[in-house]
């Protein structure tokens, strides 16, 4: 009998019922009973000491209730996502270190009211000279933005490598390219805004409903700043409108809500309009990027040197994990004799960048792509030829101790270049159209947690009663890209049951066990593997059942994939779920089991060693056809055929889907997405000037499979969601030099960016025809 | 983001309007058509008012007379009209491109030629303004975008429908109450509509006067016109920049040419003094350049939306150039 | 009476409601606060994201940009609606099996504007359907299948409403 197995399939999402119906609930549809309204009152100043937040005129506006201020228990408490630099308090006192820093939060009885009130709190600010530009960032200071920066400046964090001989591996080459590259900040885009509400539980105990993808480390930082045991504190995830990254870091409204919440003694709800979450950002880092790279004269890659800038805005954030990355994440998919890499995070009075996705990752994977495009030309071979010449093969370890483990690259560049018509097109469409190439990879999982803890990275607990489905619970957060459902996957495929049986709660951290949350792609590799170690060992109590009931050995039932486990040696033989069930309970009670995942020890003894070690890697290779319109310098994207190894595709729809995302995503940042800013301030913090493509300007996108089964991943499977959104952007920008003989080091390429790199080249021609001339 | 409190008002037809407007200063009210760009406006607390008067009701609003289109009609009902996109084929593709399907389900046509000017000094959030300092069109006395533009506000008037009916030769019927509650309508050319000041938007219409209908002059659909637009995106975005383009052919030749442009200035404008010199020719491509070039020496985009005045003058001539050779390939067959 | 209060009587999803909301309030205020139907979603709140987009009298709106008084008379649906008597449309059952919704933040919005599109047209072709959705955005999906999953349905949809027996697309004064 044929088994109905579930992987591989075209699956709806798990959640997505409630979703196509309008059910679902998210962080703004939650209503408690004598719940008061809150808003923020951010910094208008750029840089400044908030001298008084007066709040004798709010008071006046009618509902007013209270309002949290500068002063108040807790708001001077320091938190943030990584323990090594916990730079962030509730409120931004006494010092506010952009405009958009909450500087105090009130609390009315409806919305109207707090808007109100919000309007009328009165702040003075002594206004101080503020660091916009990051290598004013680079200078000394008597006054650096915060306590520990780097000797006296206000750099957060440097980083510093070198494997191999890279100066010997420049002197060696015969061919090298690189340069400089501008990327400008972009942002998440999530269409749901952030938003939270706090409940004061009657028996002390504090309950956060929080739209975040990380449960666990909210939970962590409520308990520092409300100095209550962690136990005191609730954390609940509704359905979450998409994060990105942006929903990653326990944020100051959380814990201002909380403290809100507990002053007052009722729930605080707080939910930002879209121009405070351009505010909050915690995005991609606007950055500097300096590389080349030197290869010999057949192609072989000599070495790598690179140098990054990086703007982290106002707080640390993720940005010790950013600086590494730019540099680490190039170590792959090639092979690298040797690497120098030098970066610097600064601090400057800007909205916070941190992790979004393919983070720390995209800048660098631009410059790198796109030199290699360069180099490409300059050796005269394909730039196909050229990366599959220097793939990392699997099972292999690069210069900087990643482990390498299964590798589909190389399928990946033969299935996009066949798909795309690459050989019929490279060099050979007329003006103004072209075809560019650009690879990547990326992690899946952060081997390293960021709590130096033994507590393993995912837990996953069972539950199996007499009705006969099956609780999965779990803290990894599902925010749109299908995790809920990967679970649910697991279980079902191990235990041969429909996935109707399955219900994930994976919501409430008084019922999860522990997972670090959804970030660094981590939650397919990890909470699905502790999934799957759990089934496994339901999966051995039914078969004990089984034997118990046929009087047969155990370990010969397996499950048939049709609710029924089947004696191996003797097909006639099958005991369907519900006996096994039956007979599991009996005497027992309800069935319950808990999985673990622990990444297994990687890497070097070398400082900073941690970054970008990962169980394994996903690795892309995407092609982006595209026309460029010479006179005006648009960019149309026509057709992109993405070819992703993904280990192995859980569920089709869903791996096609994160990667049609991240393709559209990148090619916002390719085209058009970019935070503008004047003097310090934010100037495009709404959906009509933050320029997300509309689907007018998206493309028809053929996504090309690459499952090269991931021999610790579950069932295979590893990271899809992330690591493509990278390779797009040099694929565009590489296009665009097939079409039109120019290349973009600037990013987003805009169509004022295009059309000046082409009057540029024009300039540069003429002035070469005219020095040739002279020569003649 | 509850909108600030006011008092809306629903008229039914022009006499409650009028009656209602006996108790209203001006700069007590605005008129709501659509309500895409108003409270989008209010929301961020740009110019707020008490009193909101909505033309949604207003009968009189929405009926077209022949020859005429009634200015609450809204953008998405005059897309789908068959008899409009064979007289007007211009007009209906200027219609279909402005912001979204979603938005032009709710805007108006009077809403798009009463369109308020942009400005990113401006149009940002109440919390934004006060922490960057407010300007001329707000509470200020100041200009952001320019150091000395006297009162005058350069903000930019982004209506796409403007440059077209312009090139169209279209005239607005304006209707204002009288004290005896009668409404005394008149007729205007849309090219003496507007006025160069992004604050003091029109010539002479009240505040208490309403724009009825946009008339087409019987000879309009004679024209070939064609309507260029400069945005990032195809869709939600306003333009930085539109030429509208128009040409009464007759024989193989241009017998009259117009051009109009919008988010250029803080008026969408005609430039009847570009165009005189190639009447009678047939628009070659030599031609064509040359307006192009006439046209972007002319304009003077101001610092003050998404892509910089150097890109969107530069794009004046191609937009142009553009439009007019639409206009040729378009020419009917002699 | 608080002059900046009324009562409105709205239509939503065929039950009549009598609320007592601000003049100020907008369509998505009052089915989000007052009536509890809480599937249309505040994104931007300024009409770029269509998260909120309902249909009144057939055509998608955007109901941030609605006054909550201008819609009495007139028929609100929503999503919570958009089943009729059925558990999914045939255009929200395409809308989970293609893989349309990830987040679902956006869904509600999509679904409203798809379904008016499926009402005026039988069977749009890809390009038609992305322009007809064009003021709806998307972050997750990169819209791809979403278009799939109006073009999978359209036949079944077009059925489906005929069947259901709601409200007729009003004629809009004026056309």
């Amino acid at each position: 009998m044929s088994r109905k197995s579930t992987l591989g399939q075209r699956l709806p999402l798990v959640d997505s019922w409630e979703k196509v119906t309008g059910r679902g609930l998210f962080i703004e549809d939650f209503r408690f009973q004598g719940m008061l309204y809150a808003r923020t009152v951010r910094s208008a100043e750029v840089h400044a000491m908030v001298e008084e937040v007066n709040l004798d005129r709010a008071k006046q506006v009618p509902g007013f209730v209270d309002a949290l201020v500068p002063g108040d228990a807790g708001t001077d408490v320091h938190f943030g996502v990584l323990p090594i630099s916990e730079d962030e308090t509730p409120l931004s006192a006494p010092r506010a270190l952009y405009q958009g820093d909450i500087v105090a939060m009130v609390a009315c009885e409806d919305e109207v009211a707090a808007r109100e009130a919000a309007l009328q709190v009165d702040v003075r600010y002594r206004p101080m000279d503020p660091v916009l530009r990051p290598k004013d960032a680079l200078k000394e200071t008597d006054d650096p933005l915060h306590e520990r920066t780097v000797a006296g400046t206000n750099i957060h964090k440097k980083v510093d490598q070198e494997f191999g001989d890279p100066d010997g591996a420049f002197e060696a080459a015969d061919f090298e390219a690189g340069g400089e590259f501008l990327f400008h900040g972009v942002n998440h885009g999530f269409t749901e805004p952030i938003g939270c509400v706090a409940v004061p539980e009657p028996n002390g105990r504090m309950s956060l409903y929080s739209a975040t993808q990380v449960p666990h480390y909210v939970h962590r930082a409520l308990a520092k700043v409300l100095e209550l045991p962690m136990h005191m504190i609730r954390v609940y995830k509704p359905l979450v409108g998409g994060g990105f990254g942006g929903k990653s870091d326990p944020f100051p409204h959380e814990m201002a809500a909380a403290l809100l919440a507990r002053k007052t003694g009722r729930p605080v709800k707080v939910i930002f309009d879209r121009d405070e979450v351009f505010l909050n950002n915690h995005g991609r880092h606007p950055t500097q990027y300096k590389l080349k790279v030197a290869a010999d004269r057949e192609g072989r890659l000599l070495g790598l040197d690179a140098h990054s800038l990086i703007d982290g805005g106002a707080w640390a954030s993720f940005g010790v994990v950013t600086t590494y990355y730019n540099g680490v994440l190039c170590q792959g998919p090639y092979r690298l004799p040797a690497f120098r890499y030098s970066g610097r995070r600064v601090y400057t009075n800007k909205p916070p960048c941190g992790a979004m996705r393919g983070h720390g990752a995209v800048n660098a994977r631009f410059a790198l792509e796109t030199s290699l495009d360069v180099l490409a030309e300059r050796l005269q071979v394909d730039p196909f030829d050229l990366r599959e010449m220097n793939a990392l093969p699997p099972n292999t370890t690069t210069l900087n101790h990643l482990r390498i483990t299964s590798n589909g690259f190389v399928e990946c560049l033969q299935r996009s270049r066949e798909a795309s018509g690459w050989d019929q097109k490279f060099r050979k469409m007329p003006f103004g159209r072209g075809i560019g190439l650009g690879c990547g990879f990326y992690i899946s999982g952060s081997a390293l947690p960021i709590h130096r803890t033994r507590t393993p990275q995912s837990t996953v607990h069972l539950k199996i009663d007499v009705d006969g489905g099956i609780t999965i619970h779990s803290m990894a957060a599902d925010i749109g890209q299908g995790s809920d459902t990967v679970l649910a996957q697991m279980v079902a495929e191990t235990l041969g049951v429909s996935l109707d049986r399955c219900r994930v709660l994976a919501k409430d951290t008084d019922t999860a066990p522990l997972d670090l949350g959804s970030y660094s792609s981590r939650v397919t590799y990890m909470a699905g593997n502790a999934a799957l170690r759990a089934a496994e060992q339901i999966l051995d109590k039914f078969q004990k059942a089984c034997a118990r009931l046929t009087g047969l050995p155990a370990q010969g039932f397996q499950p048939t994939g049709e609710e029924s486990y089947r004696y191996v040696n003797d097909p006639s033989v099958t005991v369907s779920y519900d006996d096994a069930l039956r007979e599991a309970l009996a005497d027992n009670g309800a069935l319950i089991a808990k999985g673990i995942y622990r990444a297994p020890k990687l890497g070097g003894a070398f400082k900073g060693s941690g970054a970008g070690l990962s169980p394994t890697y996903s690795y892309q290779a995407f092609v982006a056809e595209v026309e460029v319109d010479p006179e005006t310098g648009f960019i149309r994207v026509e057709h992109v055929w993405a070819a992703a190894d993904v280990g192995r595709a859980l569920n089709r729809v869903a791996v096609e889907g994160q990667i049609e995302g991240s393709v559209h995503m990148g090619l916002g940042q390719a085209l058009s997405e970019e935070m503008k800013f004047a003097g310090g301030q934010l100037i495009n913090g709404s959906f009509l000037d933050y320029k997300i493509p509309s689907p007018l300007e998206t493309p028809e996108i053929d996504v090309l499979v690459v499952e090269s089964i991931d021999p610790e991943g579950p069932l295979g499977a590893k990271e899809c969601g992330e690591g493509a959104l990278a390779p797009i952007i040099p694929a565009v920008a590489n296009a665009v030099y097939d079409a039109i003989g120019v290349r973009l080091n600037e990013v987003p390429m805009t169509p004022e960016r295009v059309l000046k790199a082409l009057q540029d080249k024009k300039k540069a021609e003429a002035k070469a025809a005219r020095q040739g001339g002279q020569k003649v | 983001m509850r909108l600030p409190d006011f008092q809306l008002h629903k008229p039914a037809n022009l006499a409650q309007a009028s009656s209602l407007l006996q108790n209203l200063e001006e700069g007590e009210f605005d008129w709501l058509g659509g309500g895409t760009d108003l409270l989008c406006n209010y929301k961020w607390r740009i110019q707020n008012r008490d009193h909101v008067i909505s033309t949604r009701g207003i009968a009189e609003l929405l009926d077209s007379q022949p020859g005429s289109l009634a200015a609450g009609r809204t953008l998405w009902e005059i897309e789908q009209d068959p008899v409009l996109a064979e007289r007007y084929p211009a007009l209906v593709a200027a219609v279909s491109r402005i912001a979204t399907p979603v938005i032009r389900r709710s805007a108006t046509l009077g809403g798009n030629l009463l369109l308020d000017t942009r400005c990113w000094h401006l149009n940002q959030t109440v919390e934004w303004r006060r922490a960057h300092g407010s300007c001329l069109k707000a509470e200020a006395e100041i200009c952001r975008v320019m150091p000395d533009p006297g009162d005058v506000c350069v903000a930019t008037y982004s209506g796409d429908l403007a440059p077209v009916l312009l090139v169209y030769g279209a005239e607005v019927e304006l209707a204002r109450p009288e004290a005896d509650g009668s409404w005394q309508s008149r007729k205007i050319s849309l090219a003496e509509f507007y006025q160069e000041d992004g604050i003091r938007r029109f010539r002479d219409k009240g505040a208490r006067e309403i724009l009825l209908r946009v008339h087409l002059p019987q000879e309009a659909s004679a024209w070939t016109v064609n309507y260029q637009k400069l945005r990032l995106r195809e869709a939600f975005d306003f333009p930085e920049g539109g030429v509208a383009a128009g040409v009464r052919w007759q024989a193989g030749r241009a017998a009259e040419i117009r051009l109009a442009t919008t988010a250029y200035a803080s008026i969408p404008e005609l430039h009847p003094e570009l165009c005189q010199g190639f009447a009678g020719g047939t628009l070659e491509e030599s031609d064509r350049q040359a307006l192009g070039e006439a046209l972007m020496a002319k304009v003077r985009p101001m610092k003050n939306t998404a892509m910089s005045p150097a890109y969107r003058k530069k794009m004046a001539a191609v937009l142009c150039r553009r439009a007019l050779l639409a206009c040729v390939e378009a020419a009917p067959q002699p | 009476m608080n002059q900046l209060r009324r009562i409105v009587r709205l239509k939503v999803n065929g039950h009549e409601h009598e609320v007592y909301v601000r003049h100020a309030d907008t369509l998505l205020d009052v089915l989000r606060e007052e009536l509890g139907l809480t599937a249309a979603k505040r994104g931007c709140d300024l009409g770029t994201c269509g998260c909120c987009t309902v249909q009144i009298d057939g055509e998608p709106i955007l109901s941030c940009l609605y006054l909550a008084a201008e819609a009495e008379g007139k028929e609100i649906v929503t999503v919570e609606a958009l089943a009729g008597k059925e558990r999914f449309s045939p255009l929200q059952r395409a809308w989970a099996e293609a893989g349309a919704s990830q987040c679902g933040f956006c869904t509600p919005g999509f679904l409203m504007t798809a379904d008016a599109l499926l009402r005026s047209k039988a069977d749009p072709s890809r390009q038609e359907i992305r322009e007809a959705l064009s003021g709806n955005l998307c972050r997750c999906t990169g819209f791809v299948k979403i278009l799939d999953a109006v073009e999978q349905s359209a036949a079944k949809h077009r059925e489906f409403q005929a069947s259901e027996n709601r409200s007729q697309t009003a004629t809009e004064a004026g056309n």
